[in-house]
């Protein structure tokens, strides 16, 4: 009713032009939210790989795109304040640079950079095989 | 954990003019006090959490760990000895191969829905 009302009012092809705009807009936002779901269910498992979470702890470990890692953590300390640490792990052409709380960039090297290839090794084949149901290739 | 020590929170320094824009020398103290909101009240050696080692299954002990104090993922046992273009390269394919997998459970989301 409403539409045909609208039609009346503003003519059928302007009405038409309007809900297909709107579809679009639901369209994008729905694949936009399936995205940030798959997003959050690796995140869930990417916890875990980075080892016990401590009671009290939220703790996220994801890829946010093929460039960009994020492992967030947050509880609160013993005064009841809430804490919480983000670090930014980025592909940068020069290596993998590391940003903690949004602070300045550093250069993975060493030990943590191994830790680091280990990590999200072990998310990719966890993520690929768990919420995926696909085997990960045989990284080059 | 093996060593408590900190170490690779204070990485040599940068290589390129584009990363010397961007890098500092992070201090160890710094990172764990930024890590705890910077609060001065940095946790000793003592209060380090308890319980961080477990092997996932099937992955013998070889399991990366998120060290909350120093913001710092560890891992148990092995040495490193990876070239960082391999490790530059993994983390390329593996989030090139998670993007299309996202991309095709959208295309299927779509399709069903």
């Amino acid at each position: 009713v409403l539409k045909k009302i609208s039609q009346l009012l503003f003519g059928k092809q302007a009405v038409n032009a309007i809900s297909q705009i709107n579809s679009s807009a639901k369209h994008a936002r729905s694949n936009y939210q399936t995205h940030k779901d798959y997003i959050a269910r690796e995140a869930v498992l990417g916890a875990r790989i980075l080892g016990p979470i401590p009671s009290g702890h939220n703790r996220e470990f994801f890829c946010l795109d093929r460039n960009t890692w994020i492992w967030h953590e947050s509880w609160q300390d013993e005064a009841g304040r809430h804490q919480e640490f983000i670090v930014n792990y980025e592909v940068d052409p020069t290596g993998i640079l590391k940003r903690i709380n949004g602070g300045q960039f550093t250069k993975l090297q060493g030990q943590e950079l191994a830790n680091f290839d280990r990590a999200i090794t072990e998310y990719y084949h966890q993520v690929s095989r768990q919420i995926y149901n696909t085997e990960a290739p045989a990284l080059i | 954990l093996g060593s408590n020590k900190v170490h690779e929170v204070s990485p040599e320094g940068p290589v390129t003019p584009e990363v010397l824009k961007k890098s500092v020398v992070l201090t160890a103290q710094e990172a764990v006090r930024l890590a705890y909101g910077g609060n001065e009240s940095v946790p000793t050696q003592e209060t380090y959490l308890e319980g961080l080692r477990e092997s996932v299954a099937g992955q013998n002990n070889r399991v990366a760990e998120g060290h909350t104090n120093h913001s710092e993922i560890r891992v148990s046992n092995e040495a490193a000895s990876l070239e960082p273009d391999s490790v530059k390269r993994h983390a390329h394919q593996i989030g090139s191969f998670l993007e299309h997998l996202r991309g095709q459970e959208l295309v299927q989301d779509a399709r069903y829905n």
